[in-house]
């Protein structure tokens, strides 16, 4: 059956299309930026975090 | 690195993007399980038939109740990716969270390869009704596999809208066929008078049905890892977790009194896909093809939301140095851990390639179980080192430590349930964690920094 060929391959191809996207962007990103900005993250390290406010020093 | 590189001049962290509400937590812990709704949980009615398949509906509701209960509270204090992984970081110590951390991307990864092998099948299923038997189902589990990471690298505001989508029209469609079986009405579509039995296999084959019971829930503890991504934590995760809780509740109830009011517990026991099976002996084609696309929505929901939880404890692992701080970065424009979801792409692949589903979720269903007994010690651990007042908490859970003792003992007896069916694998998966843990302590212990893994601005812990 052509149709379900066909189908096949178009899987395959959007497949390795979006697998080649990523992958090139990866490397992109990777070439413009600084690698310690990239991982500079860190947990509970944002501005408007709402966790973590402890009552030790009068926060509630 | 060169000069020309996008530098951090402004000294300001990058940081994933705080987005979501609680229909997205709900969308991500319901929709990484509905699938077991579709398949799956009927393997309790094989191993102690249909009364036996609703204790372990029931029972295992109440360990998914401790686990949904203990995750609302602790994350609502630790809102950070990770989800379980951080809690045993900050609570118990290193090498738990290592573990923890493996269960949890194993688990995912997992099940993420297991629901795209589903849609291959149904794929092949639906060409084969259309008249062609040989459809190859691989392009199509790559497809499932590489569009959701694509989802996941671009952003994860619109990856879990689609999972609200698609998991409330799945979850539409199992009320839809509740209602189609006229359930006031016993004798007129309904046979359970004629169709319930007792135990076949007496209270042992009860028992042995808890395992697969897990089918029912396993996943609704990821909600905690968008904890880093949601808008309120504290509000939205314990609000997102117990309302996915008890969605869970209804349609694994629904879903146990259609399918048993329809087929025999011998059939019931050992159908592919059970609901979509009820929906085909009520000669119904629009029924029919509903299920039929409701559980491809599921299985995708499902795939989408493990890509998302297993690639934010990869990222965590990664950021804290218990992996190579490589996956610990974050896309500058998307927001999203891109590299520890690109990573892990093949991986699913391959354990998917490898077509062993009944091997691949048992897997993924004893790391899930690890996971929870590791929930026990950490809840105790936490109320005693920061009892309730000494740290701001978004939802505290009632009358502990019984769900904290409670969860423990029903993981032993699924333990020994697992035992039951699967023993050589339960051995073969501790040796595994074993070996990682040795490989953790001798040779990737070194490279962590320990000062920098604790950055959340939590008040000393008692008795420290």
């Amino acid at each position: 059956m052509v149709f379900w060929n066909v189908f096949e391959y178009v899987s395959w191809s959007l497949s390795a299309v979006m697998l080649v996207w990523m992958v090139v962007d990866a490397f992109m990103i990777s070439s413009q930026y600084d690698e310690e900005y990239l991982m500079s993250s860190r947990e509970g390290g944002e501005e408007d975090v709402v966790h973590g406010i402890h009552l030790e020093e009068g926060n509630t | 690195m060169t000069s020309a590189n996008i530098t951090n001049s402004s000294k300001k962290p990058i940081a994933m993007l705080k987005v979501l509400n609680p229909f997205h937590i709900w969308a991500l812990g319901v929709g990484i399980v509905l699938v077991g709704e579709f398949m799956g949980w009927n393997f309790t009615v094989g191993k102690g038939g249909a009364y036996a398949s609703l204790i372990a509906c029931w029972v295992i509701g109440l360990l998914y109740t401790c686990v949904a209960m203990i995750d609302s509270e602790v994350t609502s204090t630790v809102a950070a990716a990770g989800g379980q992984y951080t809690q045993a970081k900050h609570i118990i110590g290193p090498l738990m969270a290592f573990n923890v951390g493996l269960y949890l991307v194993m688990a995912y990864t997992m099940l993420c390869a297991a629901d795209a092998l589903v849609v291959g099948d149904l794929m092949k299923s639906g060409a084969t009704v259309l008249g062609y038997a040989n459809l190859d189902t691989r392009p199509f589990v790559v497809l499932t596999v590489a569009f959701l990471a694509w989802l996941n690298y671009r952003g994860v505001f619109a990856t879990l809208t689609l999972n609200l989508v698609i998991t409330f029209l799945a979850f539409a469609s199992i009320i839809v066929l509740f209602l189609a079986v006229d359930p006031l009405h016993q004798g007129v579509v309904l046979q359970h008078q004629a169709l319930l039995t007792d135990l076949p296999y007496g209270w042992i084959g009860v028992v042995a049905s808890l395992q697969f019971g897990m089918w029912y829930y396993l996943g609704i503890e990821g909600t905690c890892q968008a904890a880093e991504e949601v808008r309120s934590a504290g509000r939205s995760i314990p609000l997102g977790t117990m309302g996915g809780m008890m969605t869970l509740l209804v349609a694994a109830t629904i879903t146990w009194f259609v399918a048993t009011g329809l087929m025999p517990w011998q059939y019931l026991g050992q159908a592919v896909t059970p609901l979509y099976d009820a929906a085909s002996l009520l000669g119904s084609s629009q029924l029919q093809l509903m299920l039929f696309v409701a559980t491809a929505f599921a299985a995708i929901a499902s795939a989408n939301g493990c890509i998302n939880d297993a690639s934010r404890a990869w990222f965590s692992l990664g950021r804290d140095r218990y992996m190579p701080v490589f996956f610990g970065a974050i896309h500058p424009k998307y927001r999203t851990p891109y590299r520890s979801v690109l990573f892990l792409v093949p991986i699913a692949i391959s354990f998917a390639f490898t077509g062993l589903l009944d091997q691949v979720i048992t897997f993924s269903i004893l790391s899930g179980l690890l996971g929870y007994t590791f929930m026990t010690f950490n809840m105790i651990k936490f109320r005693k080192m920061w009892p309730l007042g000494s740290i701001h908490r978004g939802y505290i859970h009632p009358f502990h430590p019984i769900p904290a003792i409670t969860l423990l003992t029903l993981c032993c007896a699924t333990y020994f349930a697992t035992f039951l069916g699967y023993g050589s694998t339960l051995l073969s998966i501790m040796a595994f964690y074993i070996l990682a843990s040795i490989w953790f302590v001798l040779r990737r212990y070194k490279y962590v920094k320990r000062g920098d893994q604790f950055t959340m601005p939590w008040p000393r812990p008692k008795g420290y």
